[in-house]
């Protein structure tokens, strides 16, 4: 019995504590967007985020791909670390405002 | 007699294999959820799973007929009741549902998507022991219609739609932070704010 209760706590003490996932999002302006890599311009700097088939890129609040993505566009990204790098999760932008016919 | 000795010492060969399995267990990893389940364990809990759930259930067909309506329910109450374990995909690709023990499966996958509606009711009404699968079921009408929708919803996983996941997400609950800064991104989206103005706080769930 002592030998089990000495088990039991030496199992609970030894568990490890679960980091919480940390997550990265980021507003800015694309500086460059290609294939594999998003390059966003914040008001801290510049920010790399890796694109994956698992990027998932919404406009104007429906589904979108990379290709619609330009330079100077807008963009919300939401990331995830991994690995040291950056990964993109979610790509939010919308259509660039025409100017007004006056 | 003979009876009473052999049932004894296959009394005394099982403690002593659960009293063995259970060190081995507990010395593999504590009580962490942190390690991988073990193949026997997971092989061993399907066939349990499988066991566990009444003939009676195996046999029920989904009283309800897969129409947009009925997907549309099933969907939205999965965004919110089942997405924060299971993704609004289905694939178990959440903070809770990597980290749980064991892991939220893929509905979308045979394992899943092979088990009779009824097999998928039960599990929705009654949940399964020593998993993050609580019972969601209260014996009423209404929760034993919510269930069937779902499982509707479960069998369309694999052809969701990237419009379908949108939706979804919209539709998960989310806190007062997440609302505010949902609303701060939209302003910044919309060019109300000045470009560049980017937020670096790490986001913790």
């Amino acid at each position: 019995m002592k030998v089990a209760s000495m088990l039991l706590a030496f199992a609970l003490c030894s568990a490890p504590v679960a980091a919480h996932e940390g997550g990265h999002d980021a507003r800015g302006v694309v500086t460059s967007v290609g294939p594999h890599e998003l390059t966003i311009k914040t008001n801290h700097g510049e920010e790399k985020f890796v694109l994956t088939p698992d990027t998932q890129f919404v406009k104007d609040g429906s589904p979108a791909t990379a290709q619609d993505l330009k330079a100077s566009d807008r963009v919300v990204v939401h990331a995830k670390k991994k690995a040291g790098r950056l990964e993109a999760m979610k790509v939010q932008f919308k259509s660039a405002e025409r100017p007004k016919k006056r | 007699m003979n009876k009473l000795c052999i049932a004894l010492a296959v009394l005394v060969v099982l403690v002593l294999g659960a009293t063995v399995g259970g060190l081995a267990l507990l010395l593999r990893g504590g009580i962490s959820a942190k390690v991988e389940p073990t193949r026997i364990e997971v092989a061993v809990a399907g066939k349990l799973r499988r066991v566990g759930i009444p003939g009676s259930f195996r046999q029920l067909r989904n009283p309800v007929a897969s129409s947009n309506e009925a997907r549309a329910a099933g969907r939205a109450h999965f965004a919110d009741h089942c997405a924060i374990c299971h993704a609004n995909d289905g694939s178990g690709q959440t903070e809770m549902g990597r980290n749980l023990y064991p892991r939220t499966p893929d509905l979308r996958l045979p394992k899943t998507q092979q088990l009779a509606d009824g097999e998928l009711f039960y599990i929705i009404e009654n949940g399964v022991r020593l998993t993050g699968m609580p019972a969601w079921g209260d014996g009423s009408e209404e929760s034993k219609r919510t269930s069937w929708h779902l499982v509707t919803f479960i069998r369309h996983l694999p052809q969701l739609t990237p419009e379908e996941k949108l939706e979804m997400e919209r539709l998960n609950p989310k806190s007062p932070e997440e609302w505010r800064e949902m609303q701060e991104d939209e302003k910044f989206l919309k060019g109300s704010e000045p470009s560049g103005q980017g937020r670096k706080e790490p986001r913790h769930h």
